[in-house]
């Protein structure tokens, strides 16, 4: 086969991969915050069920937690597509980390901007949004990085649900052409690329919020 | 003579197994300028900070403008404050901090503005008007548009002082305000202070180190020690003929022998 065609048919992988990462990364984000203040703010027993969610989904494999709701939910009649349960498996999954990302940034803003921000009579509410969201997310973003890179290279997992993902078209073409090099080699590339295109949009983040802060660092 | 603006009665404050104050009477009358000295750890920014709601108390009763600050009243009974009671009692407070506790991600203009438009619900040309004057009273109009993080120790605590004077406080609580700068700069804060009471009445609490500056300002000293008062009266009273043996080793090691 030559290298162009298979280049064209990893591309088509690539695309579904890409279109995976689109839908789980919000979703992951979405959990993340909404578990992560529900894990710190909500009554007790909305802080148990966050706790039960993360700890479920941190501590039990993906490709598993992918195959039972892919193969063991339509069991129970939940029957979803394997592009739906991809997206929420690995968003689920990956927000569980995310959860615990929020909850530590948030308090690890310093004490004495939530006791200024109380003497100045913010409502609690202006309190999380003004005052620490904004200083929080700056910390957040290099854990989400690292968390958005895990979430690329777990979308390899779908093809083991049927889907033609960039790892799937790899398989499958090098059972074929039996041209391993070529292809991995094509392969690798491709997630080095998606991954350093995430890496790139989140500097660009970190230094937009990050004005004013004067973060820390050697400078060399 | 009208009631005192700040009153404490038979208040307990302990954390964990630690008590602070045992059973705590204090007064402050209205427009009374009160420095708080004394040892670390004799509760003197508890004090303070009991007062601004950051901390709680476990026993005893607090008014502040006629009001209780911990209690209010339902069906005939005082009962713990909810969150609204405290809003609407801290408005008479206002708070500067000793590690200034500016907003990093906001600048100086926005740190002053920022609540009164979200607390008060004032315009934003309004807000920024007064922010204008106020920067103009600490001397820092030029500063409006830096970050915090751009700012000296002494700039940045005259920025938490325009902050603290924007929501407009009826009683203002100095914590230490000057034991995080370096020596050339503390008379830059101090100075604002001074035109401040020049210029305007305030009801102010300090807890200083600065015993120079306590003996100028105020209307009264306390002397602090394990969470009581061992010693209050006219600054020139307390610093030339403090009576109590405490009193007189903490002036000594404070102020030296001579004094």
């Amino acid at each position: 086969m030559e290298f162009g065609e298979i280049v064209s048919v990893l591309l088509q992988g690539a695309i579904v991969t890409i279109e995976i990462v689109a839908m789980a990364l919000p979703l992951a984000v979405v959990m993340a915050f909404s578990f992560g203040l529900i894990r710190l703010y909500a009554p007790a027993p909305f802080k148990q069920i966050a706790i039960f969610y993360i700890e479920f989904f941190r501590g039990t494999s993906a490709l598993i937690q992918l195959y039972w709701i892919y193969f063991v939910l339509p069991f129970f009649g939940i029957t979803i597509d394997a592009m739906t349960a991809a997206v929420v498996a690995l968003g689920l999954n990956i927000g569980s980390y995310g959860t615990e990302v929020v909850r530590g940034a948030i308090q690890a803003v310093p004490k004495g901007q939530y006791e200024a921000s109380i003497a100045l009579n913010l409502t609690a509410s202006q309190r999380l949004w003004r005052i620490i969201m904004p200083q929080a997310l700056v910390n957040m973003i290099p854990p989400f990085g690292n968390l958005a890179i895990e979430l690329v290279k777990a979308t390899s997992l779908v093809s083991l649900i049927t889907i033609g993902d960039l790892t799937f078209k790899a398989k499958s073409l090098a059972d074929t052409t039996l041209q391993v090099g070529e292809i991995f080699g094509v392969v690798l590339l491709f997630y080095f690329v998606i991954a350093q295109c995430l890496v790139f949009f989140i500097r660009r983040l970190e230094t937009h919020l990050g004005k004013g802060l004067g973060r820390g660092g050697i400078n060399s | 003579m009208n009631a005192p603006i700040i009153e404490f009665k038979n208040v307990k404050k302990c954390f964990g197994d630690t008590v602070i104050f045992s059973d705590f009477n204090f007064k402050v009358e209205e427009n009374e300028i009160v420095s708080i000295i004394g040892p670390s750890g004799s509760g003197k920014s508890t004090l303070l900070r009991i007062l601004m709601t950051l901390e709680g108390i476990d026993g005893g009763y607090i008014n502040v403008a006629g009001e209780s600050l911990w209690h209010m009243p339902w069906q005939g009974q005082y009962v713990p404050a909810n969150g609204k009671h405290l809003h609407k009692m801290r408005h008479h407070l206002g708070m500067v901090f000793q590690h200034f506790n500016l907003f990093p991600h906001m600048t100086v203009k926005r740190n002053i503005t920022e609540a009164p438009m979200r607390v008060k619900g004032i315009s934003r040309e309004e807000a920024e008007a007064s922010a204008e004057k106020l920067l103009k009273l600490v001397g820092l109009s030029d500063k409006a548009d830096s970050y915090p993080n751009d700012l000296s120790g002494g700039q940045k605590q005259r920025v938490g002082i325009a902050r603290a004077l924007a929501m407009k406080p009826s009683i203002l609580l100095l914590d230490e305000i000057t034991s995080a700068l370096d020596p050339e700069l503390v008379d830059e804060v101090l100075d604002v202070i001074r035109n401040l009471v020049k210029e305007d009445s305030f009801t102010m609490l300090l807890v200083t180190h600065e015993m120079y500056f306590a003996r100028e300002i105020s209307d009264r000293v306390c002397f602090f020690d394990n969470g009581a008062i061992v010693e209050e009266g006219a600054p020139e009273t307390i610093f030339t003929q403090p009576k109590e043996e405490r009193t007189k080793a903490f002036l000594n090691a404070y102020l030296g022998n001579n004094s």
